[in-house]
């Protein structure tokens, strides 16, 4: 499955940030934020307004919040791509709209 | 109960077996599963035999995710609506996992994405075999995360990264799962399927309102500030000293017996 692999899946880092060795910080820091500027932008801002709020909201609150949330990012061209994509089994092609 | 096409569903010894049964699909979840999730849930929550719930999935898959060919069925205008349907039903699954006494044991016994890894994310013991596998997905595609991975997750894994599984949808192994805290624990893979019902036989003989009780101080610690959780815990332990397991489990203990609880 496609997937940025920061550490080697059989070594999970102690605290779950990424590790990397310092002379391919930059460069691999640049690879995910060019692969992350290609994705469903709109659906990461989901994503993080999820997840930047859950900490504060009770179980059922944050299931409606997610329930709106996919309902919208559902109307995005992104989405429409995304899933047109998955199911001609080919990469999709993303535009953040 | 009436018949069913997505699922398997028996309950048998106070456990109820549910199993994911569109394994030519990968078990993926289409507004019928939900609909059936939510109906055999519903009974596990509100049936006084039920002791203790297992669910897995068949054919070697624990479940794929959201069924995206039977979403793309709808006209692009009905997407939201149709999601928002399928959710209806499988958020009221997830929340009658979540409200019932009963424990909730998972056997992830295969790949677990989207929705699946959300259902996984909502056992109360997950155990998972090494061909288990673990992705959001839902970025993938475009879509944000529910059901309801975003409360869950942050909180059995923590924040960071949770964000890193969400925004590249990088996949899981069973191990990664189990150091994370993600599955309580993996087992060989032939001997999952026995080792998640000797779970929950064992569980279905305990006190189960107690077991309740758990879920409920667990599932609703995270936003309660410490003297409203210290005053739900006082009142919880009080309920629960009215009952008849409760009276059971002291006179048990005392008199160096196993005790006989019968989860009333």
């Amino acid at each position: 499955m496609k997937g940025i692999h920061f550490v080697q899946e059989d070594s999970p880092t102690e605290i779950g940030a990424a590790a990397a060795n310092d002379d391919q910080l930059v460069a691999r820091a640049k690879a995910l934020a060019s692969e992350l500027a290609l994705g469903p932008t709109r659906a990461y801002a989901g994503v993080k307004r999820l997840l930047y709020r859950t900490a504060t909201n009770p179980l059922y609150e944050q299931m409606e919040v997610e329930n709106e949330s996919i309902a919208d990012v559902a109307r995005t061209v992104d989405a429409q791509e995304g899933i047109a994509a998955f199911l001609a089994k080919r990469p999709p092609q993303f535009n953040g709209r | 109960m009436e018949s069913l096409t997505t699922l398997l569903f028996k309950v048998s010894e106070h456990v109820a077996y549910i199993t994911l049964n569109r394994p030519t699909v990968v078990n993926a979840a289409s507004l019928e599963l939900a609909e059936e999730l939510e109906k055999v849930a519903r009974e596990c929550d509100e049936s006084n035999s039920v002791r203790a719930v297992l669910l897995t999935g068949a054919g070697g898959i624990f479940c794929g995710g959201g069924d995206l060919k039977s979403f793309a069925a709808q006209e692009p205008s009905r997407l939201p609506t149709h999601l928002k349907r399928v959710n209806l039903f499988f958020h009221s699954a997830i929340q009658c996992f979540a409200r019932m006494r009963a424990p909730v044991v998972v056997a992830v016994n295969g790949p677990a994405a989207g929705y699946g890894m959300s259902l996984a994310c909502a056992g109360d013991i997950v155990l998972a075999n090494e061909s288990a596998r673990f992705t959001i997905a839902y970025t993938r595609v475009g879509l944000t995360p529910d059901a309801p991975s975003t409360y869950y997750l942050p909180r059995i894994i923590g924040l960071r990264r949770t964000m890193e599984l969400a925004l590249t949808n990088r996949t899981l192994t069973a191990r990664e799962a189990e150091a994370i805290g993600l599955v309580t624990r993996v087992v060989p893979g032939d001997q999952l399927i026995a080792q998640a019902e000797s779970m929950a036989n064992e569980l279905a003989h305990g006190p189960t309102r107690a077991y309740g009780g758990v879920k409920r101080l667990l599932y609703g610690t995270a936003t309660n500030p410490l003297y409203e959780q210290m005053e739900l815990e006082n009142e919880s332990i009080a309920d629960m000293a009215r009952s008849a397991d409760a009276q059971e489990g002291i006179a048990a203990f005392l008199a160096k017996r196993p005790p006989q609880f019968s989860g009333r």
